[in-house]
């Protein structure tokens, strides 16, 4: 027993019975229950609200967008004058793309057929499917049209009358060329129009030196072909009159003058048919009734070569390869051709233009220069002496030298729609289309004199895309540097960083 | 760079800047970062070095950034960038448990989560930096004329849109769990699934396929945005969908952050 003076342990504290958590009342775990529920309906409102948000962003988005063209050679922006015509349609037309995934032109031509549908403002309908994996779209399509689907094609529907353009119809040069742009819009004005255009090319008087299994008729038909014109050789001996079909007449490099009778009937033709003439002359050839019919035009072919002299160590000796200049105040060249600089192969004589002649207004003619010889060319007249020419100003023909030249008959510049004009350019030299000198400019110049002929203004500058090609000049040592600067040196640089970030924080 | 943060402090919330310097700094002292931006320009040097050989063979329609960027080789390796910028983000601070002390701080869970975000969308960036100068050494030394301009910008925006979106899906991956790896897998998962949903419907050949679905297809489809891209097309279509995916997903990384803090 514990003595009294003895400090009696410390009475510890009674304990008190350990106690249950306090359970939340039934009431109160319900209303957290609620709270809650309250809380996921509101997320999940929430989130359907914002995916709802979402698709309708998206929605307007798929319906009006707009899209910009950043490539170098603006590949996929529709030329000015297709825009100015699309946005001038009065009737809608529907273009069927009936293309596979895998065309090589299929993005170009897909982005190229939204701008047309765009900038027509809904005008040009576009519709697309893949008839290899939409069957029953192709199916039912040729319920519909009765038109087969043949390969990648386009179909250009207007009120019922049906145009097609294949798609080897579209690419040249290994696609290098593209000619969608002027072949749908040319196949939509020939479809809203009536029609497709008629040339005709008067072989009859030659000129059809091939080189490659190819003539210049091939590269004339293949050109016009582009804008929906037919072209067909035409012998004026089998006819009676020019045929009331033919649209434009070409004669090109002429290797024998007019017979008397055909040069009647180009005459009539001219005067009385608002007829389209091409001339592109042979100066080696003489030509007198030829010769004389444009001259009445205010044109004369004069007896000369263009040419300048080369000075080498050795001799001197001429130049006949012409280089000519593009001029401004036609409709031909106004699209960007003013000022460019083309070559003319072969020989060219120089045009002598009676432009501003009261006489020739009078009649309702009017003459314009279209191209001159760059300044260091003249018309020589002694182009077959053997020696090295020299320049005389008392009969050479200086600078100006013209070498193309247009003639109009009742035209008038400001009127909307060509009305009973006859229409002629000529040009000093035969050999543009030749298939072995055919360059990009000069086809770019027979297509916009071709299409200013047959009166398609809206077609002149509409040129086939040619897609930038880029290559690079290196030497296998600088590959070499360059791959080891790019995936070795630099990123090692970079790695040895990464160890050293490493070592600092291991310290 | 303290004076880039000071006008931002100016303008955006203080909150908001002081997290996303914390997380640059988190990725730009690290060494993985330097690893993963090495890995990069190594990608980078052998596209770029390859469309160099194909330029030097022949000429070619497209430009040498079309080419460098165009390969499904470079495409495929790329989608690998995503799990590794994200995957840390919300993950680790989930398993080491340092997420609570950022619910705790008087900071918005808006905030944190859009901070995380910029700081990997900015390390992104500057992830293709180096290829970029690439181009640029080479067109100052170069005589050929291949600058390409509005084929370069095509190349590097929908590089960027792509970014904006797939790091958007890393987001929310990363927060979906504490698991690093999980979260890179679930992000690369869905960012390939979603590249090759575009491809596949280009490739698959059924004619059962509804025109409604294809058309769907052609919008989504990121393959179709960067042919269009880097040959020079710019358009608005991409740029909407990327950026509203992508805001549309870092809403849901806020409420599954939401979630978890108030689950904590």
């Amino acid at each position: 027993m514990p003595e009294d003076n003895e400090e009696k342990p410390a009475k510890e504290p009674a304990q008190k019975p350990a106690q249950k958590p306090e359970q939340p009342k039934p009431a109160a775990r319900r209303a957290a229950g609620i709270r809650r529920m309250s809380i996921g309906m509101h997320v999940s409102a929430q989130i359907a609200l914002a995916g709802l948000l979402f698709v309708l962003v998206n929605f307007l988005s798929y319906r009006h967008w707009v899209r910009k063209d950043l490539t170098d050679d603006k590949r996929y922006t529709l030329d000015e004058r297709t825009v100015k015509f699309i946005q001038g349609l009065d009737q809608d037309i529907k273009i069927t793309m009936a293309f596979g995934r895998d065309s090589r032109i299929y993005p170009q031509l897909s982005a190229l057929l939204d701008e047309y549908s765009k900038q027509s403002g809904g005008r040009v309908r576009v519709e697309k499917f893949d008839p290899g994996r939409d069957k029953a779209r192709a199916i039912e399509f040729r319920n519909e049209t009765s038109m087969p689907i043949e390969g990648n094609m386009l179909i250009l529907d207007f009120n019922g009358r049906r145009k097609t353009i294949a798609e080897s119809q579209m690419v040249a040069d290994e696609g290098r060329l593209f000619f969608g742009e002027d072949m749908i819009t040319s196949r939509i004005i020939g479809t809203t129009q009536g029609g497709d255009q008629k040339v005709y090319f008067l072989g009859s008087y030659g000129g059809l030196r091939m080189v490659n299994n190819r003539t210049p008729l091939d590269e004339l038909a293949q050109l016009a072909g582009l804008q929906f014109a037919i072209v067909e050789q035409l012998s004026l001996a089998d006819v009676n009159e020019i045929p009331y079909d033919a649209d434009a007449i070409v004669l090109m490099n002429p290797e024998k003058d007019l017979e008397e009778r055909d040069l009647e009937m180009l005459t009539s033709y001219w005067e009385n048919d608002s007829g389209s003439l091409l001339f592109f002359l042979n100066p080696q050839q003489e030509t007198p009734r030829l010769d004389g019919f444009l001259k009445q035009l205010g044109v004369t072919r004069n007896d000369d070569r263009v040419l300048h002299v080369v000075n080498s160590v050795a001799d001197s000796r001429p130049e006949f390869r012409v280089q000519g200049r593009f001029l401004s105040g036609s409709k031909i060249t106004a699209w960007g051709l003013v000022d460019t600089v083309t070559t003319f192969s072969g020989v060219t004589c120089s045009l002598g233009l009676a432009a501003g002649d009261a006489a020739l207004a009078q009649r309702g003619l009017t003459v314009k220069p279209l191209m001159k010889a760059t300044e260091r060319f003249w018309g020589e007249i002694r182009y077959d002496t053997g020696s090295a020419p020299v320049f005389d100003p008392t009969e050479d023909h200086g600078p100006p030298v013209y070498i193309a030249a247009t003639v109009e008959r009742g035209g008038d510049a400001e009127a909307p729609v060509r009305l009973e004009s006859s229409r002629l350019v000529v040009v000093g030299n035969g050999t543009l289309l030749d298939p072995d000198s055919l360059s990009a400019t000069n086809a770019d110049f027979i297509l916009s004199s071709l299409n200013w002929a047959l009166a398609r203004e809206e077609l002149i500058g509409i040129t086939p895309k040619r897609a930038t090609t880029y290559s690079i000049r290196m030497s296998e040592g600088q590959t070499k540097r360059t791959f080891w600067l790019a995936v070795l040196i630099l990123p090692g640089l970079v790695f040895g960083t990464a160890v050293f970030m490493w070592s600092i924080r291991r310290a | 760079m303290y004076k880039f943060f000071r006008i931002l402090a100016a303008v955006l919330p203080r909150s908001f800047v002081v997290l996303l310097g914390k997380e640059l700094r988190g990725f730009f002292l690290s060494p993985i970062a330097y690893v993963v931006l090495g890995l990069v320009m190594v990608l980078g040097g052998f596209s770029f070095t390859a469309a160099l050989t194909d330029l030097k063979t022949g000429s070619e329609a497209r430009t040498l950034a079309a080419h460098t960027f165009n390969s499904m080789q470079f495409w495929l390796a790329y989608f690998f960038i995503f799990p590794v910028l994200t995957m840390r983000l919300f993950a680790e601070e989930q398993k080491l448990g340092t997420i609570e002390t950022l619910y705790t701080a008087p900071v918005k869970s808006i905030h944190i989560l859009l901070a995380k975000y910029s700081a990997a969308l900015i390390f992104y960036a500057v992830l293709w930096l180096p290829s970029l100068v690439n181009f640029m050494i080479f067109g100052m030394t170069c005589p050929d004329d291949h600058s390409a301009i509005g084929s370069l910008f095509g190349s590097y925006s929908i590089i960027f849109l792509v970014g904006v979106f797939n790091l958007a899906i890393g987001c929310f991956a990363s927060a979906l769990t504490a698991n690093q790896l999980v979260a890179a897998m679930i992000c690369f998962t869905l960012c390939l699934l979603h590249f090759l949903f575009g491809v596949l419907m280009e490739v698959v050949r059924d004619e059962n396929i509804s025109p409604v679905l294809l058309q769907f297809a052609d919008y989504v489809s990121t393959i179709g945005h960067v042919r269009g891209f880097i040959d020079g097309i710019v358009g608005t279509q991409p740029f909407v969908y990327y950026i509203s995916f992508a805001v549309l997903i870092l809403f849901l990384t806020h409420h599954v952050l939401q979630y978890r803090k108030w689950k904590a």
